[in-house]
Protein backbone atom coordinates (compact mmCIF):
# COMPACT_ATOMS: atom_id res chain seq x y z
CA UNK A 1 0.00 0.00 0.00
CA UNK A 2 1.72 3.35 -0.84
CA UNK A 3 1.31 5.47 2.12
CA UNK A 4 3.72 8.34 0.63
CA UNK A 5 1.88 9.49 -2.56
CA UNK A 6 -1.60 11.28 -3.00
CA UNK A 7 -3.71 10.05 -6.24
CA UNK A 8 -5.36 12.92 -8.03
CA UNK A 9 -7.69 11.63 -10.70
CA UNK A 10 -9.48 14.31 -13.03
CA UNK A 11 -13.36 13.53 -13.61
CA UNK A 12 -15.85 14.46 -16.04
CA UNK A 13 -19.09 12.90 -15.94
CA UNK A 14 -17.48 8.99 -15.26
CA UNK A 15 -20.14 7.78 -12.99
CA UNK A 16 -20.35 5.06 -15.12
CA UNK A 17 -16.83 4.01 -14.20
CA UNK A 18 -15.23 5.81 -11.41
CA UNK A 19 -16.66 3.59 -8.53
CA UNK A 20 -14.57 0.23 -10.43
CA UNK A 21 -11.41 2.53 -10.61
CA UNK A 22 -11.41 4.11 -7.25
CA UNK A 23 -12.34 0.66 -5.82
CA UNK A 24 -9.15 -1.07 -7.90
CA UNK A 25 -7.07 2.17 -6.83
CA UNK A 26 -7.83 1.97 -3.10
CA UNK A 27 -6.39 -1.71 -2.99
CA UNK A 28 -2.81 0.17 -4.07
CA UNK A 29 -3.32 3.84 -2.68
CA UNK A 30 -4.87 4.79 0.60
CA UNK A 31 -5.16 8.75 -0.26
CA UNK A 32 -7.39 9.80 -3.62
CA UNK A 33 -8.49 13.08 -4.33
CA UNK A 34 -11.21 13.36 -7.20
CA UNK A 35 -11.20 16.33 -8.98
CA UNK A 36 -14.91 16.69 -10.37
CA UNK A 37 -14.48 18.74 -13.11
CA UNK A 38 -18.31 20.42 -13.36
CA UNK A 39 -19.74 16.68 -14.40
CA UNK A 40 -23.56 16.27 -14.68
CA UNK A 41 -23.98 13.09 -13.64
CA UNK A 42 -23.18 11.20 -9.95
CA UNK A 43 -19.26 11.80 -10.28
CA UNK A 44 -18.60 13.28 -6.97
CA UNK A 45 -21.59 11.95 -5.25
CA UNK A 46 -20.00 8.15 -6.45
CA UNK A 47 -16.07 9.21 -5.94
CA UNK A 48 -17.29 10.29 -2.20
CA UNK A 49 -19.07 7.16 -1.42
CA UNK A 50 -15.81 5.04 -2.63
CA UNK A 51 -14.38 7.08 0.31
CA UNK A 52 -12.15 10.00 -2.01
CA UNK A 53 -11.34 13.27 -0.95
CA UNK A 54 -13.79 15.10 -3.60
CA UNK A 55 -13.80 18.68 -4.83
CA UNK A 56 -16.19 19.62 -7.52
CA UNK A 57 -15.67 22.58 -9.82
CA UNK A 58 -19.10 24.12 -10.53
CA UNK A 59 -18.74 24.26 -14.14
CA UNK A 60 -16.10 22.23 -16.71
CA UNK A 61 -13.30 24.09 -16.51
CA UNK A 62 -11.01 21.49 -18.89
CA UNK A 63 -8.48 18.58 -17.72
CA UNK A 64 -5.83 21.22 -17.14
CA UNK A 65 -7.81 23.06 -14.77
CA UNK A 66 -9.09 20.11 -13.32
CA UNK A 67 -5.26 19.01 -12.48
CA UNK A 68 -4.58 22.43 -11.30
CA UNK A 69 -7.06 21.96 -8.85
CA UNK A 70 -6.07 18.40 -7.49
CA UNK A 71 -2.58 19.81 -7.41
CA UNK A 72 -3.83 22.85 -5.11
CA UNK A 73 -5.99 20.57 -2.96
CA UNK A 74 -2.90 18.01 -2.55
CA UNK A 75 -0.55 20.81 -1.35
CA UNK A 76 -3.45 22.19 0.71
CA UNK A 77 -4.29 19.68 2.64
CA UNK A 78 -2.29 16.72 2.34
CA UNK A 79 1.42 16.22 3.69
CA UNK A 80 2.44 13.47 1.40
CA UNK A 81 5.20 14.23 -0.53
CA UNK A 82 4.55 12.84 -3.78
CA UNK A 83 1.46 12.77 -6.16
CA UNK A 84 0.54 10.50 -8.86
CA UNK A 85 -2.08 11.81 -11.67
CA UNK A 86 -4.15 8.75 -12.68
CA UNK A 87 -7.19 8.50 -15.33
CA UNK A 88 -10.02 8.18 -14.31
CA UNK A 89 -11.81 6.24 -16.97
CA UNK A 90 -9.86 2.99 -15.77
CA UNK A 91 -7.24 3.24 -19.03
CA UNK A 92 -3.92 3.33 -16.13
CA UNK A 93 -3.11 0.42 -14.50
CA UNK A 94 -2.69 0.57 -10.67
CA UNK A 95 0.19 -1.82 -10.62
CA UNK A 96 2.52 0.63 -12.67
CA UNK A 97 2.20 3.32 -9.47
CA UNK A 98 5.06 1.86 -6.97
CA UNK A 99 7.38 2.08 -10.53
CA UNK A 100 6.54 5.59 -11.23
CA UNK A 101 7.36 6.56 -7.54
CA UNK A 102 11.13 4.55 -6.97
CA UNK A 103 12.86 7.60 -9.36
CA UNK A 104 11.39 10.78 -7.04
CA UNK A 105 11.78 8.55 -3.88
CA UNK A 106 15.55 7.75 -5.05
CA UNK A 107 16.23 11.40 -6.22
CA UNK A 108 16.97 10.31 -9.51
CA UNK A 109 14.36 12.53 -10.85
CA UNK A 110 11.53 15.20 -10.20
CA UNK A 111 9.33 14.16 -12.65
CA UNK A 112 8.15 10.80 -13.67
CA UNK A 113 6.10 9.89 -16.98
CA UNK A 114 4.63 7.14 -17.25
CA UNK A 115 5.31 5.63 -21.06
CA UNK A 116 3.60 3.24 -22.85
CA UNK A 117 6.10 3.69 -25.61
CA UNK A 118 9.16 3.03 -23.75
CA UNK A 119 9.07 -0.62 -23.50
CA UNK A 120 8.22 -0.84 -27.44
CA UNK A 121 5.39 -2.51 -27.19
CA UNK A 122 2.51 -1.48 -29.31
CA UNK A 123 -0.59 1.16 -28.18
CA UNK A 124 -3.54 0.52 -29.62
CA UNK A 125 -4.82 4.04 -31.16
CA UNK A 126 -5.98 5.14 -33.97
CA UNK A 127 -3.56 6.07 -36.93
CA UNK A 128 -3.65 10.03 -36.84
CA UNK A 129 -3.31 9.95 -33.13
CA UNK A 130 -0.12 7.46 -33.66
CA UNK A 131 1.77 10.21 -35.86
CA UNK A 132 0.32 13.09 -33.86
CA UNK A 133 1.92 11.24 -30.73
CA UNK A 134 4.92 10.30 -32.38
CA UNK A 135 5.66 13.88 -33.71
CA UNK A 136 5.30 15.93 -30.20
CA UNK A 137 7.77 13.29 -29.04
CA UNK A 138 10.17 13.54 -31.74
CA UNK A 139 10.07 17.78 -31.23
CA UNK A 140 9.85 17.36 -27.43
CA UNK A 141 13.06 15.30 -27.36
CA UNK A 142 14.57 17.36 -29.55
CA UNK A 143 13.37 20.68 -27.32
CA UNK A 144 14.59 19.08 -24.31
CA UNK A 145 18.01 17.07 -25.49
CA UNK A 146 16.40 13.94 -23.97
CA UNK A 147 14.84 11.30 -25.42
CA UNK A 148 10.79 11.22 -24.47
CA UNK A 149 9.22 8.81 -25.94
CA UNK A 150 5.29 9.78 -24.88
CA UNK A 151 5.01 13.41 -24.27
CA UNK A 152 1.13 12.63 -23.93
CA UNK A 153 0.60 10.75 -20.81
CA UNK A 154 -1.11 11.31 -18.34
CA UNK A 155 -0.11 8.86 -15.79
CA UNK A 156 2.81 11.06 -14.46
CA UNK A 157 4.78 10.64 -10.59
CA UNK A 158 5.97 14.33 -9.02
CA UNK A 159 7.24 15.61 -6.02
CA UNK A 160 5.62 18.87 -4.02
CA UNK A 161 7.94 21.32 -5.80
CA UNK A 162 6.71 20.33 -9.07
CA UNK A 163 3.02 20.58 -8.04
CA UNK A 164 3.30 23.70 -6.98
CA UNK A 165 4.74 24.66 -10.07
CA UNK A 166 1.62 23.42 -11.62
CA UNK A 167 -0.57 24.82 -9.41
CA UNK A 168 0.60 28.38 -10.42
CA UNK A 169 -0.06 30.21 -13.22
CA UNK A 170 2.18 28.92 -15.74
CA UNK A 171 0.14 25.63 -16.08
CA UNK A 172 -2.23 25.38 -19.01
CA UNK A 173 -6.23 25.03 -18.41
CA UNK A 174 -7.03 22.69 -21.01
CA UNK A 175 -4.17 19.81 -22.35
CA UNK A 176 -0.79 19.83 -20.10
CA UNK A 177 1.71 17.62 -22.26
CA UNK A 178 4.03 18.31 -24.52
CA UNK A 179 4.45 21.91 -23.40
CA UNK A 180 4.94 21.14 -19.99
CA UNK A 181 7.53 18.76 -20.26
CA UNK A 182 9.81 21.45 -21.99
CA UNK A 183 8.80 24.20 -19.51
CA UNK A 184 10.05 21.56 -16.58
CA UNK A 185 13.06 21.44 -18.90
CA UNK A 186 13.62 24.87 -19.11
CA UNK A 187 13.50 25.23 -14.91
CA UNK A 188 15.93 22.91 -14.80
CA UNK A 189 13.55 20.24 -13.09
CA UNK A 190 14.80 16.64 -14.12
CA UNK A 191 12.45 14.13 -16.31
CA UNK A 192 12.32 10.70 -16.54
CA UNK A 193 10.28 7.79 -18.10
CA UNK A 194 9.13 4.60 -17.03
CA UNK A 195 7.72 1.85 -18.37
CA UNK A 196 3.86 1.20 -17.83
CA UNK A 197 1.29 -0.44 -20.22
CA UNK A 198 -2.18 0.86 -20.79
CA UNK A 199 -5.40 -1.06 -21.27
CA UNK A 200 -8.24 0.49 -22.88
CA UNK A 201 -11.42 2.39 -21.56
CA UNK A 202 -13.81 1.16 -19.46
CA UNK A 203 -15.92 3.30 -21.51
CA UNK A 204 -16.06 4.75 -25.32
CA UNK A 205 -15.49 8.08 -25.89
CA UNK A 206 -11.84 10.64 -25.96
CA UNK A 207 -11.30 13.84 -25.08
CA UNK A 208 -9.33 13.92 -28.33
CA UNK A 209 -12.20 12.46 -30.26
CA UNK A 210 -13.55 14.30 -33.35
CA UNK A 211 -11.78 16.40 -35.99
CA UNK A 212 -12.04 20.07 -33.65
CA UNK A 213 -10.52 18.86 -31.04
CA UNK A 214 -7.65 17.54 -32.09
CA UNK A 215 -7.13 19.85 -34.80
CA UNK A 216 -6.81 22.88 -32.04
CA UNK A 217 -4.63 20.31 -29.77
CA UNK A 218 -2.69 20.37 -32.16
CA UNK A 219 -2.44 23.75 -32.76
CA UNK A 220 -2.19 25.19 -29.47
CA UNK A 221 0.15 22.76 -28.27
CA UNK A 222 2.60 23.89 -30.49
CA UNK A 223 2.23 27.35 -30.06
CA UNK A 224 2.58 26.64 -26.18
CA UNK A 225 5.96 24.75 -26.98
CA UNK A 226 7.73 26.94 -28.82
CA UNK A 227 6.96 29.75 -25.97
CA UNK A 228 8.27 27.72 -23.32
CA UNK A 229 11.53 26.65 -25.44
CA UNK A 230 11.83 30.37 -26.40
CA UNK A 231 11.21 31.95 -22.81
CA UNK A 232 14.23 32.88 -20.86
CA UNK A 233 12.76 33.09 -17.23
CA UNK A 234 11.61 29.93 -16.31
CA UNK A 235 14.64 29.63 -13.91
CA UNK A 236 13.76 32.32 -12.31
CA UNK A 237 9.90 31.41 -12.37
CA UNK A 238 10.94 28.41 -10.41
CA UNK A 239 13.50 30.17 -7.96
CA UNK A 240 10.25 32.38 -7.00
CA UNK A 241 8.02 29.71 -6.76
CA UNK A 242 9.95 27.63 -4.42
CA UNK A 243 11.20 30.45 -2.50
CA UNK A 244 7.50 31.46 -1.09
CA UNK A 245 6.88 27.49 -0.05
CA UNK B 1 -11.79 63.73 -50.82
CA UNK B 2 -15.65 64.13 -51.18
CA UNK B 3 -17.20 66.67 -48.67
CA UNK B 4 -20.14 63.68 -48.47
CA UNK B 5 -17.44 61.02 -47.65
CA UNK B 6 -16.12 64.30 -45.00
CA UNK B 7 -19.39 64.55 -43.74
CA UNK B 8 -20.09 60.92 -43.63
CA UNK B 9 -16.74 60.39 -41.52
CA UNK B 10 -17.16 63.23 -39.24
CA UNK B 11 -20.96 61.98 -37.95
CA UNK B 12 -20.06 58.36 -37.91
CA UNK B 13 -16.92 58.84 -35.68
CA UNK B 14 -18.61 61.88 -33.57
CA UNK B 15 -21.47 59.17 -33.21
CA UNK B 16 -19.40 56.27 -31.91
CA UNK B 17 -17.79 58.75 -29.54
CA UNK B 18 -21.39 59.65 -28.09
CA UNK B 19 -22.70 56.40 -27.91
CA UNK B 20 -18.72 55.43 -25.64
CA UNK B 21 -19.69 58.54 -23.62
CA UNK B 22 -22.89 57.36 -23.19
CA UNK B 23 -22.00 53.72 -21.69
CA UNK B 24 -19.51 55.05 -19.61
CA UNK B 25 -22.21 57.43 -17.86
CA UNK B 26 -24.43 54.77 -17.28
CA UNK B 27 -21.63 52.20 -16.36
CA UNK B 28 -22.59 49.92 -18.84
CA UNK B 29 -19.01 50.47 -19.77
CA UNK B 30 -15.80 50.54 -17.89
CA UNK B 31 -13.65 53.26 -18.62
CA UNK B 32 -10.66 50.90 -19.17
CA UNK B 33 -12.02 49.11 -22.08
CA UNK B 34 -13.85 52.29 -23.54
CA UNK B 35 -10.37 54.14 -23.99
CA UNK B 36 -9.66 52.03 -27.12
CA UNK B 37 -12.83 52.84 -28.39
CA UNK B 38 -13.02 56.25 -28.13
CA UNK B 39 -9.36 56.38 -29.37
CA UNK B 40 -10.52 55.18 -32.61
CA UNK B 41 -12.97 57.94 -32.44
CA UNK B 42 -11.26 60.69 -32.04
CA UNK B 43 -8.63 59.34 -34.71
CA UNK B 44 -10.65 59.47 -37.41
CA UNK B 45 -12.31 62.75 -36.35
CA UNK B 46 -8.73 63.97 -36.08
CA UNK B 47 -7.56 62.36 -39.69
CA UNK B 48 -11.30 63.88 -41.31
CA UNK B 49 -10.74 67.41 -39.75
CA UNK B 50 -6.78 67.72 -40.00
CA UNK B 51 -7.32 66.73 -44.00
CA UNK B 52 -3.38 67.71 -44.93
CA UNK B 53 -2.36 65.32 -42.33
CA UNK B 54 -4.57 62.68 -43.75
CA UNK B 55 -2.74 63.13 -47.45
CA UNK B 56 0.27 63.72 -45.97
CA UNK B 57 -0.12 59.85 -43.88
CA UNK B 58 -1.39 58.31 -47.15
CA UNK B 59 1.37 59.48 -49.71
CA UNK B 60 4.16 58.44 -46.45
CA UNK B 61 2.18 54.81 -46.82
CA UNK B 62 1.63 54.62 -50.17
CA UNK B 63 -1.56 54.61 -50.38
CA UNK B 64 -3.74 56.02 -53.02
CA UNK B 65 -6.44 57.62 -52.01
CA UNK B 66 -6.64 59.51 -48.22
CA UNK B 67 -10.09 57.32 -47.51
CA UNK B 68 -7.95 54.17 -48.09
CA UNK B 69 -5.95 55.84 -44.84
CA UNK B 70 -8.83 55.80 -42.83
CA UNK B 71 -10.28 52.63 -43.48
CA UNK B 72 -6.84 51.12 -42.69
CA UNK B 73 -6.43 52.91 -39.41
CA UNK B 74 -10.04 51.95 -38.30
CA UNK B 75 -8.82 48.71 -39.53
CA UNK B 76 -5.97 48.55 -37.32
CA UNK B 77 -8.15 49.93 -34.36
CA UNK B 78 -10.21 47.49 -34.60
CA UNK B 79 -7.67 44.50 -35.05
CA UNK B 80 -5.87 46.16 -31.73
CA UNK B 81 -9.46 46.51 -29.69
CA UNK B 82 -9.39 42.36 -30.55
CA UNK B 83 -6.52 41.63 -29.19
CA UNK B 84 -7.05 43.93 -25.95
CA UNK B 85 -10.22 41.51 -25.43
CA UNK B 86 -8.33 38.31 -26.26
CA UNK B 87 -5.72 39.52 -23.07
CA UNK B 88 -8.55 40.88 -20.48
CA UNK B 89 -10.48 37.65 -21.67
CA UNK B 90 -7.00 34.91 -20.55
CA UNK B 91 -6.91 37.53 -17.66
CA UNK B 92 -10.64 36.53 -17.09
CA UNK B 93 -10.12 33.12 -17.62
CA UNK B 94 -7.25 32.96 -15.23
CA UNK B 95 -9.49 34.64 -12.38
CA UNK B 96 -12.22 32.55 -12.95
CA UNK B 97 -10.39 29.15 -13.09
CA UNK B 98 -9.07 30.50 -9.02
CA UNK B 99 -12.26 31.81 -7.91
CA UNK B 100 -13.72 27.81 -9.40
CA UNK B 101 -10.85 25.96 -7.46
CA UNK B 102 -11.31 27.92 -4.02
CA UNK B 103 -15.65 27.61 -4.48
CA UNK B 104 -14.64 23.82 -4.83
CA UNK B 105 -12.28 23.96 -1.68
CA UNK B 106 -15.08 26.13 -0.01
CA UNK B 107 -17.67 23.75 -0.57
CA UNK B 108 -15.71 20.74 0.93
CA UNK B 109 -15.07 22.20 3.85
CA UNK B 110 -18.53 23.19 4.31
CA UNK B 111 -19.94 19.89 3.67
CA UNK B 112 -17.10 18.70 5.85
CA UNK B 113 -17.97 20.94 8.74
CA UNK B 114 -21.62 20.16 8.13
CA UNK B 115 -20.86 16.24 8.86
CA UNK B 116 -18.81 17.43 11.62
CA UNK B 117 -15.58 16.26 10.65
CA UNK B 118 -12.10 18.47 10.26
CA UNK B 119 -11.93 19.46 6.72
CA UNK B 120 -9.02 17.58 4.91
CA UNK B 121 -8.20 13.76 3.75
CA UNK B 122 -10.64 11.52 3.58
Amino acid sequence: MIKDAVIIVPAFNEAAVIAETLAELKKFADKVIVVDDGSRDETAEKAKRAGAFVSSHCTNLGYGAALKTGFTAGLRYFQEPFFITFDADGQHDPQYLEGLLAPLRSDQADYVIGSRFLAGEAYAAPLARKIGSRLFSLATSALTGQRITDPTSGMLALGRKVARIFSGQLFPFDYPDADVLIMLNRMGYRIKEQAVKMRPARRPGSMHAGILKPAYYMAKMSVSMVHFALRRDLKEQRRVMESVS
Amino acid sequence: MYLKQKIFAIIASGLLIVLISVLIKRRKLREEYALLWLATGIGILALVIGYPALVWISRMIGAVAPTTTLFLFALLFIILISISFSVRFSKLAEQMQAVITELAFLRKELEDLKQGKAAGPG
